[in-house]
């Protein structure tokens, strides 16, 4: 069991993501925008963190950078969740400090299998 | 033109200064429109990608059985609407393709590669299919192949669309046959099938965007008619070259050639990604 943060401000995506996750075993904590998934990040530490990155307010990247900054050696895995896939946007991506970037639409077991490939 | 001399003189010059001026102002409005149409898929692409995202993920689910155990009736009317949400997603990927090909952004993450890595690629997606649909595969790559200095996603993706569409149009129980070997400074990839095969008047517009096959046998194969298209602006932006050769009812022949890598350009390229990120190599996921 796992903690994880998801941050999407599509709710029905932020549902969708929680429930495969909530099945699979893991603790799940969610947020609609980007500046909560930053500061849940900090105050309840997940394993995990997956980000959408088109957010109102702070974009997923920038929750990214933030927490791989503030966080260092500390600092969660993050997996970038976006429905943006062109080589640039996974390039912006990885430049943040993700660990990995994910394409939408996916595939919901698929998603567990990878988020559990970079737990383990 | 600097406006003088005689009053004629004069006039000429002004005249020339007026229609290069609105020469100008016209190609800026061209490129501004062309600049629009492109941001317009984008965003459209992006728009319909998130509802699919929706679609997709909480079909799949009930598909899955998350929502409780299906009846088998249930069960095949999910995998209809599962099959046409991804058929709906194809069409947006290759819409975003096309439209960055035309803008001339579409952009390639060059590498060494070797060709048994596309064949290996292309075939973990189609195997399953072929073998569903009771067709034969063969497989038949030279040992040692030189590499090519491209982009492997891209490559896999031209691979996959020719043995894509030679299991589409090719009967259950026919033979799909992939080669890969090299001919003077050039790897040959051929994809071949025992299908229904292209009328000649056909064969010369295949590569065309939206270009579809009618007639017998091809009623039934789904397909957005962009896949060759952007199969060959791939190939082209790798330098090579794409053709056809097919006879009605006997089946047809593709075939890819792409530059062999040589060892000045693979230094290069070599320096090149030594530079780059590790895990820009096969970062992105695609599920």
């Amino acid at each position: 069991v796992s903690r994880i943060l998801v941050a999407d401000d599509e709710p029905d995506i932020l549902r969708l993501v929680a429930i495969k996750l909530g099945r699979a075993g893991h603790e799940v904590l969610t947020a609609k925008a980007g500046d909560e998934a930053l500061n849940l990040a900090l105050s309840h530490r997940p394993a995990l963190v997956l980000l959408d990155v088109t957010m109102p307010g702070m974009d997923g990247f920038a929750v990214c950078r933030a927490l791989k900054q503030q966080l260092g050696a500390q600092a969660p895995r993050v997996l970038m969740l976006s429905a943006r896939g062109q080589a640039n946007d996974v390039q912006g991506g990885l430049e943040s400090g993700a660990d990995g970037y994910i394409v939408k639409p996916f595939a919901p077991n698929a998603l567990v299998a990878e988020v559990e490939r970079h737990l383990a | 033109v600097p406006e003088r001399g005689s009053q004629e003189l004069r006039a000429l010059a002004g005249a020339f200064n007026e229609m290069t001026g609105s020469m100008e102002a016209a190609e800026a409005e061209r490129a501004r429109l062309e600049q629009m149409k492109t941001d317009f898929i984008s965003v459209v692409s992006h728009e319909l990608r998130t509802p699919l995202t929706s679609i997709k993920g909480y079909t799949q689910m009930v598909a899955d059985g998350d929502a409780g155990e299906l009846s088998e009736e249930q069960a095949e009317y999910l995998a209809v609407a599962l099959s046409n949400t991804d058929r709906l997603v194809d069409l947006v990927n290759d819409l975003l393709d096309l439209s960055r090909i035309e803008s001339g952004r579409f952009e390639l993450e060059r590498r060494p590669v070797r060709i048994t890595e596309v064949v290996d690629g292309a075939l973990q997606v189609l195997r399953p299919l072929v073998t569903a649909k009771g067709q034969a595969l063969a497989v038949d790559t030279a040992p040692d192949l030189p590499v090519v200095d491209g982009d492997l996603k891209r490559l896999v993706q031209v691979a996959v669309n020719l043995l894509s569409n030679a299991h589409k149009y090719t009967e259950a129980g026919g033979k799909i046959s992939v080669s890969a070997s090299v001919e003077q400074s050039e790897i040959v990839l051929a994809v071949r099938d025992t299908g229904i095969g292209i009328r000649p008047e056909d064969q010369s517009h295949l590569f065309e965007r939206f270009y579809r096959v009618r007639g017998a046998g091809a009623r039934d194969v789904t397909g957005t008619g962009l896949g060759l298209a952007i199969a060959r602006s791939i190939v082209e932006l790798h330098g090579g070259r794409i053709t056809v050769q097919s006879a009605l009812g006997v089946g047809s022949r593709f075939e890819v050639r792409l530059p062999v890598l040589t060892s000045d350009a693979a230094n290069t390229a070599t320096e090149r990604q030594h530079g780059a990120d590790p895990r820009a190599l096969s970062p992105e996921v695609s599920l």
